[in-house]
């Protein structure tokens, strides 16, 4: 790596020699004595959590492509104790057999937010290259099962109760053994089950693999265009008993191919049935609408979040979704490699608005390859804030010490109007974290009603990051079930909250190749309460379920009201 | 930031022990780790040490040092040279204006900000100045200050296209569609199929409630954001001499048809690093496009012979033996690749074209099939496929793709003409005629030829 020889001596010098030459135009910043430093908003806390989790890429000497992409992580309750649990989906040698990887690591929450590996005799410690994780109840036995992607054949992991899994993919119907990345469960064709959306980023092998250079003649990894092979994402719907059927080219999907890394499922046209938007590498983002008859056309370009105003397709990594304008309809972010803002996307109901410059974002987050990304209210004012996991993907043509792909990561606050401000210190924690970091997922670990959140980190520890804000807002938390008693995926909260009639779908899949507690943690401000609570559940049925005082969490099951 | 504590604190540094005089910035330093990576960027760089250690107070070369380093990637290297050159010579606006490119690839906006309206102090007359401050202020979101710098580039150069699409990103983020989409219109008149222009006019028309349509060309453009290609920085071309560097800039020559560059670039690279096969492909690739396949054949062999598992040295080479006639040889080697690497569109393609040169005219067509079913919304390859189709009088399958290429390329009078006169050998009058306006009205290279089909429609026409 390039180092600037003596660069850590010389830079002692500086205040003593300024104080003593003042005239010289240099001042002493005053800016700390004038303000307090700003509070954290996160406790990095994966020590004292027990979480031992470190992820490894498999990277030794040659740049092999998903050693750079790898990570994912689920944030899901998986024993049905009513808290959160941990997956880590690992790497490991890239071209070793499987039994040589690490496996896969499962850490159950101990009740109290610190969690116990569990992963020996669970049935979850998959050894496959590991890329990322979904989380969904495919055989409506109230619990989540979990599919794994892989560079190699995916796998379905069905949850039997007690955090022990049975490796149900042949059975299923599943195991696609291409380059999967991000996978979400969403009941596509609304009869009632969870459907399978898996984006595939690749067609790529080990013998394949190219060898590129960085700008200073050293071996790096490639660009997804060096390849020319970019694939389809696939759909498998579930037959109503968990074992799948793959409806990838009757659905359409096969249509439009695409270097597929993040998606999110949100019915965005709002006419009932669930949307996809997949965040392409270098190529235009795919938006596939449900046409309602088990197809789905790709309408990027055509809804206007295919591209940038320029007409530009950047390199998508992450998505989220959420009403982040609190208009009522779900707005979209994709997140791109350094030297490229993010896309902000408002909805404005047939198509989409590219608001990315006047968000706030593209100063800051555009220095960065952003990957894992999530809107969540952290400080609980009723508006979305976002978080960004980052890490380069290229070695970088200037100065760094350690991990050269390694970046801060980055906090913003919502305004509630589609404008964020970058919360400091940098990324929310006291000291920077700074580490290639891949997948996020979002849920509250310690029940108090803020969302923490955990971030894998190439080849280095996870992090687990508390919800340390101070001046938070009041809260309800709901927890919003089918009538299996499943976190009902796609079900679509409805509120009023100050005057706004606002909507929040049930979600796991966010961001990058991880998966969140499905649990919302609505932030009410100062307020005391929400109204008009209701539930549209993805059969299209409406329940209401009256009004919820702040302080404390709720389950709303289907049928009950 | 790093970086310029240790500038700043040197120079202070010597304040202090010589009374706070004005000595010359300290001559950077590099380790040899950076020394280890491309000799010819060590060489480059120990030139540009050795000419700033022989005259420390020149900031010509610190600047040039500082180009140096840019151009082959240690942006926030230079970043140092370029604060050391303005030190010396507070007039040195390309200093400053390189200095802000530095910083605003780093993330560092406010100090790019800073330093380009200081090179606008020195060199107000320098447009493509006002144009980057601009696009810095739309990516801080402050409109006011984008437009009123977008609208000084034009005041000086009112023709350059950038900057007046830059204005209109900035009236469309303003909400005011109309200005925007009136601007992306002006561009268009001078450039129809400039993209980005189109992509701004269906978005300004659709939020003017206009269009339901957002169809645009095929939306996308390799360039990245901030950019920036103007005369100061074409300035830098010179300097990239890293392998990296050179590869991309011969593939630039190349794409650019500019094949005898990109040839003396590579012939180069080849002696400088003569088992590497990535070179030796991107070689190969540069004597094909050169139309010296017999030369290709001869660099590629040996280089699949050391790396039978690249397979763009294999495609290189499968396409090489098709253009030296070794047709044979080539559908063995692409059948072997495409065995490799079923996905890849281009193999496709290039056996649908070497198994219609052995006159296996199905296997062909169902070779260029495969490779639209697998390149998407490729329009080279469906044009080639609609060109068969055509040729072939294959009436109804070349309208189906040439309508799929006016769907991709609405600006494109020449498809629609094709198109037209597809239809029109089906007996599609009404829908021929459609296209044959569109056509006109988009204009074709070929005007005799439009002319003559509306000519043959009219008179189709009739006769029923």
């Amino acid at each position: 790596m390039i180092r600037l020889r003596g660069s850590i001596r010389a830079l002692w010098p500086l205040l003593f020699v300024a104080v003593s030459c003042a005239d010289s135009g240099e001042r002493p910043s005053d800016q700390g004595l004038a303000s307090p430093p700003p509070k954290p908003w996160f406790e990095e806390i994966s020590s004292t959590a027990g979480v031992t989790f470190v992820h490894d890429s498999g990277h030794r000497e040659s740049f092999l492509m998903p050693e750079i992409m790898s990570g994912g992580v689920a944030l899901v309750d998986l024993d049905d104790d009513h808290d959160l649990d941990l997956y880590f989906v690992q790497g490991g040698p890239l071209e070793g057999a499987p039994e040589t990887r690490p496996p896969n690591q499962l850490f159950l929450n101990r009740g109290d937010g610190t969690f116990v590996e569990a992963t020996e005799g669970s049935g979850a410690g998959d050894r496959g290259y590991g890329m990322g994780v979904a989380a969904g109840d495919v055989d409506h036995d109230g619990d989540l099962d979990l599919y794994v992607t892989n560079v190699g054949p995916d796998v379905l992991l069905r949850n039997e109760g007690e955090g022990k899994f049975l490796d149900v993919t042949q059975a299923a119907g599943l195991g696609d053994p291409g380059w999967s990345s991000s996978a979400l469960f969403a009941d596509v064709d609304r009869d009632g089950d969870q459907d399978l959306v898996v984006t595939r980023y690749l067609g790529w092998t080990p013998q394949g693999e190219l060898d590129c250079l960085s700008d200073l003649g050293a071996k790096d990894y490639c660009s997804p265009q060096s390849y020319d092979s970019p694939t389809t994402d696939l759909l498998y719907l579930n037959d109503g008993t968990g074992r799948f059927i793959d409806a990838s080219e009757s659905s359409g999907l096969v249509a439009a191919r695409g270097t597929g890394l993040g998606i999110v499922a949100e019915d965005f046209d709002q006419d009932g049935w669930v949307d996809l938007f997949v965040a392409n590498d270098g190529m235009a983002d795919h938006y596939w609408h449900n046409l309602g008859d088990g197809r789905f056309e790709e309408q990027g370009v055509l809804t206007g979040c295919g591209v940038d105003n320029e007409g530009r397709a950047k390199a998508g990594m992450g998505a989220t979704v959420g009403d982040v304008d609190r208009d009522g309809d779900a707005d979209l972010l994709v997140c791109n490699l350094d030297g490229e803002t993010d896309s902000l996307f408002l909805n404005h109901g047939s198509y989409f608005v590219d608001a990315t410059a006047v968000s706030g974002l593209a100063a800051v987050s555009r220095r960065f390859t952003r990957f894992g990304i999530g809107w969540v209210d952290f400080d609980l004012d009723g508006k979305l804030d976002l978080y960004q996991a980052n890490g380069r993907v290229t070695l970088p043509g200037r100065l760094s010490e350690g991990d050269p792909f390694a970046e801060a990561n980055l906090l913003f606050r919502g305004e509630g109007d589609g404008r964020f401000v970058e919360v400091l210190p940098r990324g929310g924690t006291a000291r920077k974290l700074v580490a290639t970091s891949r997948a996020v997922a979002f849920g509250d670990i310690d029940r108090d009603g803020s969302t923490d959140l955990v971030v894998v980190n190439r080849d280095e520890a996870a992090h687990v990051l508390r919800n340390v804000v101070s001046d938070r807002g009041h809260w309800v938390g709901i927890d919003v079930r089918d009538e299996h008693g499943a976190p009902a995926l796609g079900a679509r909260l409805h509120w009023r909250q100050g005057g706004r009639a606002l909507v929040q779908t049930v979600r796991s899949t966010v961001g990058y190749q991880g998966a969140s507690a499905p649990d919302i943690v609505l932030g009410l401000g100062p307020e005391p309460q929400i109204t008009e609570v209701q539930v549209e559940w993805v059969d299209g049925a409406i329940e209401d379920f009256g009004s919820l005082s702040a302080g404390g969490w709720t389950r709303l099951r289907k049928g009950t009201h | 930031m790093l970086r310029r504590a240790v500038v700043l604190g040197s120079v202070l540094l010597g304040q202090f022990f010589l009374g706070c005089s004005e000595p010359a910035p300290p001559v950077p330093d590099w380790d040899s780790s950076l020394l280890a990576t491309d000799p010819r960027i060590v060489e480059l760089l120990s030139r540009g040490q050795q000419a700033v250690e022989q005259s420390p107070r020149s900031g010509e070369l610190r600047r040039r040092l500082g180009m140096a380093l840019e151009a082959n990637g240690l942006c926030a290297v230079a970043e140092g040279s370029y604060e050391a050159a303005i030190a010396l010579d507070g007039q040195d606006a390309k200093a400053m204006y390189r200095l802000a490119a530095c910083e605003a690839e780093g993330g560092d906006l406010e100090e790019a900000v800073r330093h380009l309206e200081e090179a606008i102090a020195v060199d107000p007359t320098y447009g493509p100045s006002y144009r980057r401050l601009a696009d810095l202020h739309l990516l801080q979101g402050d409109l006011k200050r984008a437009e009123a710098n977008f609208a000084k580039a034009l005041s000086i150069d009112v023709d350059d296209p950038a900057a007046t699409l830059g204005l209109a990103r900035t009236l469309l983020q303003a909400g005011r569609a109309e200005a925007a989409a009136n601007l992306a219109k002006e561009v268009l008149r001078a450039a129809p199929s400039n993209e980005q222009a189109v992509t701004l006019l269906v978005r300004a028309e659709r939020q003017l409630g206009r269009t339901e349509t957002g169809s645009t060309p095929a939306g996308m453009s390799p360039a990245q954001e901030l950019s920036w290609q103007d005369p100061w920085t074409r300035e830098l071309d010179p300097y990239r001499v890293g392998i990296a560097s050179e590869l991309e800039a011969a593939q630039v020559d190349l794409a650019a048809g500019r094949v005898a560059e990109a040839l003396e670039r590579l012939q180069i690279l080849i002696r400088r690093r003569p088992d590497d096969p990535t070179v030796a492909s991107n070689l190969g690739g540069a004597l094909l496009a050169a139309g010296r396949p017999g030369e290709a054949v001869a660099v590629l062999e040996p280089a699949l012979r050391d790396r039978p598992d690249l397979w763009s040295l294999s495609m290189n080479l499968a396409a090489a033996y098709y253009m030296n006639g070794q047709l044979e040889e080539s559908a063995k080697l692409i059948d072997r690749t495409i065995g490799m690497h079923p996905d890849r569109a281009r193999m496709h393609e290039l056996r649908g074209q070497v198994r219609l040169a052995l006159g296996e005219e199905e296997a062909g067509l169902q070779s260029l099939r495969e490779a639209v079913r697998l390149g998407g919304d490729d329009q080279a390859l469906l044009f080639r496929v609609a060109l068969e189709h055509y040729q072939n009088a294959r009436w109804s399958a070349a309208a189906e793709a040439f309508r799929a290429l006016t769907e991709l390329l609405p600006n494109r009078g020449d498809y629609q003409l094709a198109l037209g006169r597809s239809l029109m050998s089906m007996g599609e009058l009404s829908a021929a005629r459609t296209a044959l306006s569109a056509a006109e009205r988009l204009g074709v290279p070929t005007p005799d030829q439009l002319a003559a089909a509306q000519r043959e429609l009219e008179a189709a026409t009739k006769s029923l």
